[in-house]
């Protein structure tokens, strides 16, 4: 029988989207051709960007964000032919991106181990502390991308954990942020 | 030196501690960075003087790229040499980011 396990921020916003765009993939064909991660990125981007008084900003930053979520749900899916799902949903204040793969155990764990950190920590000393301990490691994965996408975009990050019968488990990532942030920084510049 | 791909420039300027980086980098995984900037950090090493990394025209870069560049601070660092990162205010992403670097090495400047 499935364990569920919720972590972080797992909350959402959204009850009825103005826009809600959903893809899937063979995580193999990202890893493939690794810049299909900010093609698609980059589509989404702009297909949103129109909800936005500067559309240049706002592609930037909603791709940037975007790419990060969707890179790491190709990294950690354990079976490279098992399809991952990223989708974007938007209302006038809020943001969310939601992605489902399925990750080995630890993999799963170390998600838990990282939003706890994130959401527990001061966010600029995790920054620091997880530049320092990359930099003197060689792992395949920077361990950066959800903490700078709370620091630098003030994002809401949770995690649905559904433990499977093949001791995998699936992982439904969720980032809520708010339309401000987007805004805020297009006044700002 | 200068490296060039569909994606992005690198360019290292001969006897001159600059080098710009532009386009949009996104590539796999930190080691794919390490080879990335390994000219970067060879001319590090081979000039002296104040060493300027102009960002200002890259578009996209990913947090295994910040992880990329954390590490070319820190070699700057563990040389005590003069680090100016130059910016650009228009690009969303990069004023953040970049003031967090300044935590690994305070006399990194960064610049517009």
């Amino acid at each position: 029988m499935s364990q569920v396990q919720l972590v972080g921020e797992w909350q959402s916003r959204i009850d009825d989207s103005i826009t809600e765009l959903k893809m899937r993939f063979v995580p193999l064909d990202l890893v493939a051709h690794w810049k299909r991660c900010g093609m698609v990125a980059d589509f989404l981007a702009h297909f949103l960007a129109y909800n936005f008084e500067e559309t240049s900003e706002a592609t930037n930053i909603v791709s940037t964000v975007l790419n990060e979520v969707l890179e790491n749900a190709v990294k950690f899916s354990c079976d490279k032919h098992t399809k991952i799902s990223l989708t974007l949903r938007h209302t006038g204040d809020f943001l969310e991106i939601e992605t489902t793969n399925v990750s080995t155990m630890n993999d799963a764990q170390s998600l838990v181990q990282k939003l706890t950190r994130i959401n527990n920590e001061d966010i600029e000393d995790l920054f620091v502390q997880q530049l320092e301990y990359t930099a003197a490691t060689d792992s395949s994965a920077s361990g950066l991308g959800l903490i700078s996408l709370k620091k630098d975009y003030n994002a809401s990050l949770g995690a649905k954990l559904i433990t499977l019968d093949n001791g995998k488990c699936e992982i439904v990532f969720r980032l809520l942020m708010a339309t401000d942030e987007i805004e805020k920084r297009i006044g700002d510049a | 030196m200068k490296i060039q791909t569909t994606e992005y420039t690198i360019d290292c300027r001969d006897a001159e501690p600059y080098a710009k980086l532009s386009g949009v980098l996104r590539l796999a995984s930190p080691a794919a960075y390490e080879h990335a900037f390994a000219p970067i950090r060879k001319h590090l090493a081979a000039t002296l003087g104040a060493y300027t990394l102009d960002v200002a025209q890259l578009t996209f870069m990913n947090s295994s790229g910040i992880t990329g560049l954390s590490r070319l601070v820190m070699q700057a660092r563990s040389d005590s040499r003069e680090l100016v990162i130059v910016v650009s205010d228009t690009v969303p992403w990069q004023r953040k980011t970049f003031g967090s670097l300044q935590k690994l090495y305070p006399k990194l400047q960064i610049r517009n």
